[in-house]
């Protein structure tokens, strides 16, 4: 039986719960904003690299008994420089084949990128099974996040509302992981050159510059975000196994899609928003599953009434673009 | 005058298909050089094999004293072999600044960017309005025009242009025409022009190749072909 909880302090905790969740699972989003948004690559191995490195992370933070290397806050830059060097390994050998001499992305390819990148997804979710030392699920210090220097209490109290420090801390990383994307597409030139490949490659070559490496570059930035995000995924939720990635990819397609493909502002908001939805929800009727099927729901709505994304109009009214004259 | 683009022999298609059966032309430093001909004869494939986005089967290309046959076509544009392709090929989402912005990155093109834009400006005095308009919201002159430019913006030593007058009203067809020789007059460009309105391409051009199935048929000065009467009537009805 479905009980409501209907009470002030439930909206206070789901509405602030779900910002700190929201800025995770948004910053989670971002990599699959521009690799799906921005080079039309429907990139269904999103998930599994996301959850790859929180694997990853997990194994090494356990194995050396929580280094400070290996803590998230330190680990979120390392690991996610070392995607940088993945997304080479993954744009030839998953990529480069189907798109890499196309001129201007089709339905077509999108199609064939879709097929390539499940395939992706599919052998990296393989190798977590054949490590030596599997174990079903990590389970990491829920104080994780904030070792460093740790002293004091692991929780803050707020409006009333219990808060585990390292999942602020997580959620402070994640907005800032989202402003460095954010910087990088819209203010650098690496960005624009970004934004040019998926819309005519061609183009590229005739004013000098080379599309392969562009691309290169976007799976380069798109996969050191998903690693980097993984890490700041299992410090705030603690524990990570090889099938959340049948939570996590969904969920960031619908965060992808609510915020406006390929805006990395719309897609952090998008994040925020479905956070919040999920939290509410969780909080209102007690239960994860229908907290999750609210969240699709929105999905189906959003994609009804605003298919171009709800949140893409932030990303145009917040950048200004250069200007000159 | 020296030649600066030298093209022999070139062989070339898509996939199967031979397209090219062997063209040989040549540019002049400093001239307009038309080539003309009716649709499907092979126009745009011949510049898209000088530019590099197709491969030669066989032949030669010569650029600046260079054989620049195998190069890949983003190192042509380096060069400073550019091509203002047929229907403009723009980046419909970039506003006007990134696409010219965009051209800017080649070492040729960085050191005189300021310059080339003050350039620009001065022919499309209307793009300089519009810096911050998306390119896919430009009106087709408009963008006919954000693709000569950006053309310009790469620092050109030699402009291709393919059918910069299509689908424009005839007035804009004249005043691409204008621009095209005051480059020529003014800033010594070199051109390579393949153009739909043989009007127009005549009244500019130095020098003319007449093309027909893959392959050159007639060339001359301008002032020579238009006494050819087979050319006359062919090409301009008269």
């Amino acid at each position: 039986m479905l009980e409501l909880a209907l009470t002030g302090g439930a909206i206070t905790k789901g509405i602030i719960m779900g910002l700190i969740y929201g800025s995770v699972i948004g910053s989670v989003a971002i990599g699959l904003t521009i690799i799906w948004g921005v080079m039309k690559v429907v990139n269904l191995a999103h998930g599994h690299i996301v959850v790859f490195a929180a694997m990853m992370s997990a194994f090494l933070y356990l194995t050396y008994k929580g280094a400070l290397l290996f803590t998230p806050p330190i680990a979120f830059i390392w690991i996610g420089l070392l995607g940088a060097a993945f997304g080479v390994f993954f744009y030839y050998t998953t990529l480069h084949p189907v798109i890499g001499h196309v001129d201007t992305m089709t339905l077509k390819y999108e199609m064939s990128s879709l097929m390539a990148t499940f395939g992706f997804g599919i052998a990296l979710y393989g190798i977590h099974y054949i490590l030596p030392n599997y174990v079903h699920s990590y389970s990491v210090n829920p104080s994780i996040g904030y070792s460093i220097g740790a002293a004091g209490h692991t929780y803050i109290v707020f409006l009333g509302v219990v808060i585990m420090k390292s999942t602020v801390l997580m959620s402070v990383l994640g907005f800032l992981l989202t402003l460095v994307a954010y910087w990088l597409m819209n203010k650098t030139s690496m960005g624009l050159k970004i934004r040019a490949v998926a819309q005519d490659a061609r183009a590229l070559s005739l004013v000098g510059i080379n599309p392969v490496k562009v691309k290169v570059m976007t799976a380069v930035l798109a996969t050191a975000l998903a690693m980097a995000s993984g890490v700041l995924f299992l410090g705030y939720s603690t524990s990570v196994y090889p099938d959340i990635e049948s939570t996590v990819s969904p969920l960031c397609f619908v965060i992808v899609v609510l915020g406006g493909l390929g805006s990395v502002l719309g897609t952090y908001f998008g994040g925020l928003f479905l956070g919040v939805m999920y939290w509410l929800t969780l909080e209102l009727t007690g239960q994860q599953s229908i907290a999750l099927a609210v969240a699709f729901a929105i999905l189906l709505i959003a994609m009804v009434l605003k298919p171009d994304g709800v949140f893409s109009g932030i990303e145009r009214k917040l950048s200004f673009r250069a200007k000159r004259g | 005058m020296s030649i600066l683009l030298g093209v022999e022999n070139l062989v070339s298609g898509y996939g199967e298909t031979e397209v090219l059966h062997g063209v040989s032309l040549k540019v002049e430093r400093g001239t307009i050089t038309t080539l003309l001909g009716s649709n499907g004869v092979g126009k745009t494939t011949t510049l898209w094999t000088i530019s590099g986005i197709l491969k030669a089967w066989s032949g030669k290309i010569k650029f600046n004293d260079e054989e620049v046959t195998m190069l890949p076509a983003h190192h042509r544009a380096e060069k400073g072999l550019i091509l203002v392709p047929e229907g403009r090929r723009l980046w419909p989402q970039l506003t006007v600044y990134e696409n010219l912005y965009l051209a800017s990155f080649t070492r040729r093109a960085r050191e005189k960017f300021e310059e080339n834009l003050e350039k620009v400006f001065n022919l499309f005095p209307r793009l300089k309005e519009r810096l911050n308009q998306q390119a896919g919201t430009l009106s087709g002159g408009e963008q006919q025009m954000l693709a000569i430019a950006r053309g310009l913006v790469s620092n050109p030593e030699i402009l291709m242009m393919d059918e910069p007058s299509l689908g424009l009203a005839p007035k804009l067809v004249q005043d691409i025409g204008r621009v095209i020789k005051r480059l020529r007059d003014e800033e010594g460009l070199t051109v390579l022009l393949v153009e739909q309105s043989v009007q127009m391409a005549v009244s500019i051009g130095d020098y003319g190749y007449v093309m027909e199935n893959g392959r050159i048929v007639l060339e001359g000065a301008i002032d020579e072909l238009m006494e050819n009467s087979k050319f006359k009537q062919a090409y301009l009805g008269m």
